[in-house]
């Protein structure tokens, strides 16, 4: 993991003392809500419904299990004793009070966390695939560019006032878990035909109330480049990107406005001026970079697959967890075990302080003091021995941890929606909740197969319902909530976003409609079909008729 | 329609309602309703004078229903504000909030209720 120097450490302490100034300022009655605003939001504080909510960062979803103490400890002391894991892979806290708020920065700063540029029209946290550097499908290790890109664009004086927020995604797998292309920029690492490793690059990718697939502006670019030529993108966006209507300031609009060969254009004129110049990334640079995501000292060990497929034969338990969530690791011996954070009836992405210390022994224990969060809000312990993995399972079952549905129907992402989010327009939890109840057997799940539901709680879309299998949008018709279904939106390497299906229903509906999809996909598919590519075969048609009957279809 | 002020506390964000004696209280049931629009703005000027002394922030007016003295908002955005949220039954009057979205006599609020009562156990 990267560890801060003594300057990044300075300088998160200094901005944690110059917060609480601030602070006491306006507690003083010195700075009025107006003047105060931007300096809290530039510390990732923001004021919901109920409270404040501070956003912290988990750079690219990497955490020490000393950071989920912290994150523990910060939940325990200052918030209601839990923390909330969102789709960028960051942790929100939801009831933090402001005269508190510079203690628990600080706290959270001497383990080398911050929440600075968790908001603002500046680059924000950018983030990667959950597995990265264990993936047996991966090519590279995305870390290396994701610290390389936090370190140029963390308080980059020409980007910290952008038209609009702006979030970069990297993937070092063909097999996209990073959703990198609804990305403002989307990086794709893959080797090019003298094989050579470098990048294919996305933009204009985004959810939203104006949703788009990146489109490929460069289809590979030499890794020496990655700064030059994502500064070049920045740089033209900063220049032409509106700032007259915050609903068509993102790059996406002047992407698919002027055109993707007319933006390259652009962009590779600013790229031929700066390509050779002081932000071409020398050698030493991302070797000194490489050493901070060196391999954990991994034993040479067999692969123990025969023996754990007869303890599966015995232990039905442990063989439906197996199959759910435990995946193979590129190293013989070892696996990757996610943690998921979607028992039925859940919020989803919650966490108890206790469960984080729990995690963090287990992390400390089984997998090299190291955690991960995916953005689809479940963690993941991602080098764990193959011979520990029944123990490791008995202990994440104790801690009601072990939900085998990772990938399947339950395992829904959701914002947190009118129940917290002062913009939301309905809530999005007590439909994730009503949904995990409905389908919580999982031998069903199993059989069901890959499923993702994705709950927004406004178009906004922080809970990217455009991009799940089934996506669900919460409404306001006439004062009552109603939800609107998306069909067939994906996030990974073949991305594409969601048909809607019709009217909007009310939330007791939803379950008994997505019900009525899933038994439509069980009875259309081909044997061993997932539901996205009978999705892809049949059309929204079928599926219209189920949910709305056979005339709404026509 | 019956109106009061909702607000957030400054110094740690609770909702808050303006109460008698320009005093902002936690309970809804606590804070002043008024009938008539004068009154209602006579209100928001209170309310402004306290976001001036650094008390609150974003006052705003809503329009509320008493029954038998209880006081509930009718835009269910406000109801999740004064008793949510909705999802933790181990905080706050997440049962209070459920029944007042649903519209009156609904059993989707009965039931509601009786999940969120089981997911606590």
């Amino acid at each position: 993991m990267y560890r801060y120097d003594e300057f990044d450490a300075k300088f998160v302490a200094e901005r944690a003392a110059q917060f609480r100034r601030q602070v006491k300022r306006r507690l003083a009655g010195e700075l009025n809500e107006d003047q105060f605003r931007p300096l809290r939001l530039m510390n990732g504080l923001y004021l919901q419904l109920h409270a404040y909510m501070l956003r912290v960062n988990v750079p690219y979803g990497t955490m020490s299990s000393n950071q989920m103490r912290t994150f523990a400890h910060v939940a325990r002391k200052y918030d209601k004793g839990f923390a909330h894991f969102t789709t960028r892979q960051n942790v929100q806290y939801h009831w933090i009070k402001l005269e508190e708020a510079p203690d628990a920065i600080k706290d959270l700063g001497e383990a080398e966390i911050t929440s600075i540029q968790s908001s603002g029209n500046c680059v924000r946290n950018i983030t990667s695939d959950q597995y990265a550097g264990c993936a047996k499908d991966e090519l590279a290790d995305p870390r290396v560019y994701c610290e390389l890109l936090r370190q140029y664009s963390f308080l980059h004086p020409e980007f910290s006032y952008l038209p609009r927020k702006f979030k970069i995604a990297i993937t070092g797998s063909p097999h996209d878990r990073a959703a990198v292309a609804v990305h403002d920029i989307g990086l794709r690492m893959h080797e090019n035909e003298h094989g050579e490793m470098g990048f294919e690059v996305l933009v204009g990718g985004g959810l939203g109330r104006t949703p788009y697939i990146g489109q490929t502006i460069r289809k590979w670019l030499a890794p020496e480049h990655i700064l030059t030529y994502v500064e070049a993108i920045l740089r033209v966006y900063n220049m032409l990107g509106r700032r007259d209507n915050i609903h068509k300031a993102r790059i996406k609009i002047i992407v698919n406005q002027m055109g993707i060969d007319k933006y390259r254009e652009l962009v590779d004129k600013e790229f031929e001026l700066t390509k050779n110049g002081q932000l071409k990334v020398p050698e030493e640079e991302v070797e000194r970079i490489k050493a901070y995501f060196a391999p954990p000292s991994y034993e040479k060990l067999e692969d123990i697959t025969p023996q754990l497929d007869a303890r599966r034969k015995a232990d039905r338990a442990f063989d439906r967890w197996m199959r759910g969530n435990v995946v193979e690791h590129k190293v013989p011996g070892y696996a990757i075990v996610n943690v998921s954070l979607k028992a039925p009836g859940r919020v989803p992405g919650d966490i108890t302080a206790d469960n984080l210390d729990a995690l963090a022994d287990l992390a400390d224990r089984h997998s090299f003091g190291e955690i991960r969060v995916s953005h689809r809000q479940n963690l993941v312990l991602v080098d764990v021995k193959q011979s520990e993995l029944e123990n490791l399972w008995r202990e994440l079952y104790a801690l009601e941890l072990a939900t085998p549905n990772l990938g399947l129907l339950s395992d829904i992402i959701c914002c947190p929606g009118l129940d917290y989010c002062a913009l939301a327009n309905a809530r999005a939890i007590p439909i994730a909740q009503d949904i995990s109840r409905a389908f919580n057997d999982i031998d069903e799940l199993q059989r069901i197969g890959h499923f993702t539901i994705n709950i927004s709680g406004c178009m906004n879309a922080c809970g990217h319902h455009h991009v799940g299998h089934i996506g669900i949008l919460g409404v306001d018709k006439r004062g009552e909530e109603f939800f609107q279904l998306t069909l067939g939106g994906s996030s990974d390497e073949k991305a594409t976003l969601g048909d809607r299906l019709g009217p909007g229903l009310p939330q007791a509906e939803v379950p008994g409609a997505i019900r009525k999809i899933v038994d439509t996909y069980l009875e259309r598919s081909e044997p061993g079909e997932r539901f996205i590519d009978t999705y892809r075969r049949v059309g929204i048609e079928p599926f219209k008729a189920s949910v709305y009957g056979a005339e709404a279809a026509h | 329609m019956p109106q009061m002020i909702i607000a957030n506390r400054l110094v740690d964000g609770r909702v808050v309602f303006l109460a008698p004696d320009e005093r902002w209280d936690t309970a809804i049931d606590h804070g002043s309703v008024v009938d008539d629009d004068s009154a209602a703005q006579r209100l928001l000027e209170i309310a402004k004078q306290a976001v001036a002394r650094c008390l609150v922030i974003d006052p705003t007016l809503i329009q509320v229903k008493v029954d038998n003295g209880k006081v509930r908002p009718v835009e269910i955005r406000e109801v999740i504000r004064a008793f949510g949220p909705t999802v933790r039954t181990d905080m706050d009057d997440a049962e209070v909030a459920i029944a007042g979205i649903a519209p009156e006599g609904d059993r989707r609020a009965e039931g509601a209720a009786r999940v969120n009562r089981n997911a606590k156990e």
